[in-house]
């Protein structure tokens, strides 16, 4: 064991004699203040192996949007906005309604009642 | 192996993922602390995430993070945000062990610490990533850009270094 020792103390060792310098340290059959050293300081690095932190990062969560419901509804509101208004072209345009159709078809909405 | 356009979320917890203690025991060796060593878990992992596209194309993502993460805490020594703490205070940021665990084994881990503290960050690193890491010569000349007989010598005199500590103590504690 000694000679994986000096190895290990001049940076030559292997990661395979360092796993050895570690199990051995776990109990060492020396009385030598050296030896002992090196063990206890190989104990010390096997239980810094093992330190973890303590609050883990995990990934975002993916979330839909506040909003995106509404998005589509808006769409589809817009669309039916605009093929109803197209379906109305037999009718003789005014001006009005020529250059701005939407407000036509509200004025002409407003009139009904009167005619009636 | 990989596709192409990234990583799925699957693949990141399974590649990246298993690599936060990496992570966190670097990142409290170099900067001696256990809370910025939680804080640099965070942020690495978040930006690890932002570029998941691109970490397909890394062949060793543990030397990656790892010399991500040596490079950001360097980056955070220099701040004004860490500076180096005193002897007297890393018992108390080091404060990790339950008090379930043997106590030859938490002073040992804290003589380390201690004594690695005083060590300039090349020889805190060294030590951090072969001895605690176990990763091989070439993965650290990856992440250092060391040349290996420069890693050697470092090596052999953090680890001479720690054990004159532990001797020193282990007398001084026997004459008292």
């Amino acid at each position: 064991m000694k000679k994986i020792i000096d190895r290990y103390a001049e940076g030559l060792s292997s990661l395979a004699e360092e796993q050895l310098l570690r199990e051995w340290s776990a109990a060492p059959q020396t009385d030598e203040p050296q030896e002992l050293a090196w063990a206890q300081l190989m104990r010390g690095i096997s239980q810094a192996k093992e330190s973890e932190p303590q609050q883990l990062w995990a990934p975002p969560v993916r979330t839909i949007p506040r909003f995106q419901r509404f998005k589509y509804t808006a769409i589809a509101a817009s669309v039916a906005l605009v093929l109803g208004t197209n379906t109305k072209k037999d009718k003789p345009k005014s001006p009005t309604s020529k250059h701005w159709p939407h407000l036509s078809s509200f004025l002409n909405k407003c009139k009904k009642p009167t005619n009636q | 192996m990989n596709t192409s356009t990234g990583f799925s979320e699957h693949q990141f917890k399974s590649e990246v993922m298993i690599h936060q203690a990496l992570v966190y025991r670097l990142a409290k060796g170099l900067l001696v602390s256990k809370e910025e060593a939680e804080d640099v878990v965070q942020e690495m992992m978040t930006r690890l995430w932002m570029q998941k596209d691109s970490l397909v194309q890394v062949d060793n993502k543990r030397a990656f993070i790892a010399k991500m993460t040596k490079n950001y805490c360097l980056d955070r020594l220099k701040s004004k945000q860490a500076q180096r703490v005193s002897w007297d205070t890393v018992h108390e940021k080091l404060a990790i062990w339950s008090p379930e665990q043997p106590m030859e084994a938490k002073e040992s881990v804290e003589m380390i610490y201690r004594c690695l503290a005083q060590l300039p960050e090349t020889q805190r690193l060294l030590f951090q990533l072969r001895d605690i890491e176990g990763m091989e010569y070439q993965e650290i000349e990856e992440i250092t850009g060391m040349q290996p007989v420069a890693i050697r010598v470092a090596l052999s005199r953090v680890r001479k270094t720690l054990k004159n500590h532990v001797l020193q103590q282990n007398q001084h504690g026997l004459t008292k």
